[in-house]
């Protein structure tokens, strides 16, 4: 069976083109957050992986570190890394480090989809436009497909880190 | 909303980055405004107009990542510090009420 974070972008297109003519708000609504979803599981699914492993015999570990994440923390250390500068803490205990564009570009992407899925689920004065949530669901799928190149990355392995500590460690002296 | 918002607005020569951006798919105008995100951070919101003949099929990302990467990287570099969010949109979009 496919991971949760590809089922989900699958959900999520069919959510966007379901309607023939004209989409729906709630069809688009549910869209723009299950991509946002398939995003946010696909970045604890590679965290998880890199901090207790990927073997089967790791899956109890996984799914336990899997309730340790939360949106805030990750909107945090996105938006370090979509600037690009990391915190003297950072440079003092890894060394100098370039954030790769594609790193950069994700964590974009990260602060864009948890702030359209905000939208999609609270805003109702905002109406939703098939062709930009398609874009979003494009995005994040080429957000999937650039990962392999970068994830062995120092910056990489250190924003999967993040995802999770980004709160106890940005602001240390 | 504050005047952290209207030194990153007056930064950005809309007209020089709309020459620099690629013909297709066209962009029309640049339209940047203070913003507060979901987190209630104070940000920028940029809405990329495009022309109101734009095809859906050139409103895939492939097409528009070239768009958001010259619009973020001129940011930077005229110093805007605030995290701009990105967005594409024709003004019949907008009309309708695509931001609010």
């Amino acid at each position: 069976m496919p991971a949760l974070y590809q089922q989900l972008i699958v959900q999520a297109r069919k959510l966007a083109c379901m309607d023939k003519r004209r989409p729906g708000q709630g069809n688009l609504r549910r869209s723009v957050s299950t991509a946002y979803y398939a995003l946010f599981h696909f970045l604890i699914e590679q965290s998880c992986r890199q901090h207790v492993g990927g073997a089967q015999a790791d899956e109890g570990f996984r799914t336990l570190m899997w309730r340790a994440f939360s949106h805030g923390v990750m909107y945090d250390a996105a938006k370090t890394f979509a600037g690009g500068t990391l915190p003297k803490i950072v440079t003092r205990s890894v060394g100098s480090l370039t954030v790769h564009p594609d790193l950069k570009a994700l964590s974009q992407l990260f602060l864009d989809a948890q702030d359209q899925r905000h939208q999609a689920d609270y805003d109702m004065t905002i109406r939703f436009v098939r062709a930009e949530v398609e874009g979003l669901i494009d995005r994040i799928e080429q957000a999937f497909a650039r990962w392999p190149g970068i994830q062995n990355q120092n910056s990489s392995r250190l924003f999967l880190m993040a995802l999770l500590l980004w709160k106890q460690v940005k602001d240390r002296p | 909303m504050t005047s952290e918002i209207d030194a990153a607005i007056k930064a950005v020569d809309v007209g020089s980055l709309v020459s620099r951006l690629p013909k297709s798919p066209r962009v029309q105008d640049i339209l940047l405004e203070g913003y507060r995100d979901h987190m209630g951070e104070l940000s920028l919101r940029v809405v990329v107009v495009l022309d109101e003949k734009t095809k859906d099929a050139d409103r895939q990302w492939v097409k528009l990542e070239p768009i958001d990467r010259i619009v973020r990287d001129t940011l930077s570099e005229v110093g805007v510090t605030l995290y701009p969010y990105v967005r594409f949109f024709k003004r019949s979009e907008l009309r309708k009420g695509a931001v609010a």
